[in-house]
């Protein structure tokens, strides 16, 4: 049993406090989709706004065929997309700050780390960009998210193999872009050098 | 020569997946591919960003600001749901019982993008089996919804009565009613709703924009009714008397035969049985028996008129002891549970026990509902309330006193003592029940005289004034010649 129908089935009948549970209720998830999908921006309060108008004015068409959660992550992952087209043209651009204490219950780290962390999730982002929609879709809800490849095909509406070859092609197109991402350059020196099976002399540093 | 790194077998070494045959292959062709090296750093590089990205924690998202754009659209969307819901349910066709309640749910929710008008969807089986008959457009319903529910308030169906909660909405045909000090509030449309008052029945007989129609069985119904748009009319029906309005304040009520009307604002036109029809105008108090009824009616105020453009909490009063609540200007008597919804803030809560004793609270209010239960309510202490007494009820009792005081003053002026002359005052204390407290000559010094007017004064008896009172009595002092 769906454990949101019988606040779905109050909403429909027009209910508004019911409206108000479901934004309560599901703020959390939403707005972990909405981050994972567009990473450290401005727009993701916007986004979320949007997820729960969309959830709002679609309700209606909700028939309970699918859970209600997966329902909401389709429309999520639908809305978010659409901003990401809307901004595809924009540069990204990151206002976050580097927090300056530790977490609680996080380890603390100092601000240098975190600022390179920062930076390097940054990175990841830019190159989220330069994958197709089905792709990164696929790529941050498997991998970032870590939504099953099964509720993901319910989600999007594909089969579970398809989930599958997107998730596979999709990073295999990031391992590529990855390598060639100048400031991540570092860290993939360092992982090289890690690497078993090094040959005797240390790799030229790749020309750029 | 150019070599492809194969890409699923990379991860799975990565992963720690291969056999040790398999992960020893893969790193003595490590050792000469440099593709393949930069490859599985990549593999590894992009599963470190990953946990990277993952250990980044979402910011603080600010959801308050959301919560009014949110409940503009759930007003919106559910004013959509609700109009459309009872358009399609004002179909005969729907209405023929032909399809059980699921099905029925699910037909509707397939067809909501329909125009009411609009012929009926080819592909559900149930309406084709249907006459499709011409339907005339008919006045949109509205939504009586419960905005205040004190006591016992029910509502009757077939399998009998079933008590009414904050926020239901009631259907055309409706029938619902109160018991003792208890007390219904619902609003009928924007700033038009009723307010049920004890013991009293009442069938919503037509809810729609073109016309109200309520019939009073018994008891008392008050009503704020907001000019109607295009003349559409709003009736009230109490044994055999009709009294229509269009826009106005007025209370009807049917006790034991005869219909009252109180209008405390606007005009009411009552239409009796037989014979012409009675205009009123505010402020009137009108019986059917003829008898003309003294005061001034009581202005009716009924909650939650307005739609709220945030969905309100709802908020349960419950405290058996309490018998007259005050909550947001809203007066409510009952010794029942009172449910209303509060806007999310502070509300300073007013209750009043059988002896008539004040308790306060103050409820805070936010998301989730709430509940004001016994123990909450702090009891006021008695609160002080000055007296009063007309100037009939003092003069006898001064004037008396005025008499002892000549005397003084003549003993005074005999004993040489007194030879004081001028203007003094008189102040006397008057307690709760009438007695004298304290009585004080000013305006002269202190003597034998201001003395014995004092000791005369304090043993004076007024009427009790219901609260302390404090009077002052001028006194010209002159020798009489």
């Amino acid at each position: 049993m769906d454990p949101d129908a019988a606040l779905i089935t109050r909403a429909q009948a027009g209910d508004t406090t019911a409206f108000r549970q479901i934004f309560v209720r599901h703020q959390a998830t939403v707005s972990r989709i909405v981050f994972r999908m567009i990473g450290p921006s401005a727009d993701v309060e916007d986004v979320v706004q949007d997820v729960f108008l969309n959830v709002y004015r679609s309700l209606a068409s909700f028939r309970g065929d699918a859970k209600f959660s997966t329902w909401l992550y389709r429309l999520a992952t639908n809305v978010t997309r659409m901003h990401l087209r809307r901004g595809r043209s924009r540069p990204r651009f990151s206002d976050q700050e580097v927090p300056e204490g530790p977490r609680e219950g996080a380890p603390a780290d100092t601000p240098d780390v975190q600022l390179e962390r920062a930076q390097r999730v940054e990175a990841l982002y830019r190159l989220l960009d330069t994958l197709s929609e089905k792709k990164r879709e696929v790529l941050v809800l498997h991998d970032l998210e870590g939504v099953p490849a099964k509720e993901i095909a319910e989600a999007l509406d594909i089969p579970v193999l398809t989930v599958r070859t997107r998730l596979f092609y999709a990073r295999k197109e990031l391992y590529a872009a990855l390598a060639n991402e100048p400031s991540l350059e570092g860290v993939m020196q360092v992982l090289l050098d890690q690497l078993p099976g090094r040959p005797a002399q240390p790799a030229e540093p790749p020309s750029r | 020569m150019s070599h492809r790194p194969k890409t699923a077998a990379l991860i799975a070494y990565a992963e720690a997946l291969l056999s040790p045959e398999g992960q020893r292959r893969v790193e003595a062709h490590l050792a000469g591919c440099e593709a393949c090296r930069a490859e599985l750093a990549a593999i590894e590089a992009y599963d470190a960003l990953v946990e990277d990205v993952r250990s980044v924690e979402i910011p603080t998202i600010d959801f308050a600001s959301m919560e009014l754009p949110l409940a503009r659209e759930a007003e919106a969307v559910s004013r959509q749901m609700i109009a459309q819901r009872q358009r399609r349910s004002a179909r005969p066709w729907i209405a023929a019982g032909l399809v059980a309640a699921a099905a029925a749910a699910a037909l509707w929710w397939s067809t909501r993008e329909t125009e009411p008008q609009a012929p009926p969807r080819a592909e559900a089986p149930v309406e084709r089996e249907a006459p499709a008959p011409v339907i005339a457009p008919e006045p949109a319903r509205l939504t009586p919804v419960v905005t205040l529910a004190a006591g016992e308030v029910r509502r009757e169906t077939a399998d009998g009565e079933i008590p009414l909660e904050l926020g239901a909405v009631l259907d055309e045909g409706a029938r619902v009613g109160t018991g003792a000090a208890s007390e219904l509030h619902v609003r009928l449309a924007d700033g038009t709703g009723f307010r049920l008052a004890a013991s009293s029945a009442l069938a919503l007989a037509r809810a729609r924009e073109d016309e109200i129609r309520l019939e009073l069985a018994q008891g008392s119904v008050g009503h704020a009714v907001a000019p109607l748009s295009n003349g559409a009319a709003f009736v009230v029906l109490a044994a055999g008397y009709s009294v229509e309005v269009t826009g106005t304040r007025f209370v009807v009520s049917a006790l034991d035969g005869t219909v009252g009307v109180d209008l405390s604002e606007g005009a009411v036109r009552i239409r009796p049985p037989r014979g012409e029809p009675i205009e009123l105008e505010a402020p009137a108090r009108w019986r059917s028996s003829g008898g003309a009824e003294g005061g001034a009616p009581r202005p009716v105020s009924v909650r939650g008129l307005e739609a709220p453009r945030v969905a309100p909490t709802p908020v349960r009063l419950a405290d058996a002891r309490m018998i007259r609540w005050s909550v947001d200007g809203i007066e409510i008597e009952t010794s029942g549970d009172v449910q209303l919804g509060l806007a999310p803030g502070e509300h300073p809560v007013r209750a009043w026990d059988a002896r008539g004793r004040l308790h306060t609270a103050l409820l805070p209010v936010g998301g989730a509902p709430v509940e004001l239960s016994a123990g909450a309510l702090q009891a006021d202490a008695p609160r002080v309330r000055a007296g009063h007494l007309d100037e009939a009820d003092l003069r006898p009792v001064l004037s008396r006193g005025m008499r002892q005081v000549q005397r003084c003053y003549e003993l005074a002026l005999r004993q040489g003592t007194g030879a004081v002359t001028g203007r003094a005052r008189l102040r006397i204390e008057i307690g709760l029940t009438g007695g004298v407290q304290r009585a004080q000559v000013l305006g002269i010094p202190e003597s034998s005289l201001t003395e014995c007017i004092t000791s005369y004064a304090s043993r004076w008896t007024f009427p009790p004034p219901g609260g302390p009172l404090t009077v002052e009595q001028p006194l010209t002092l002159a020798p009489t010649q």
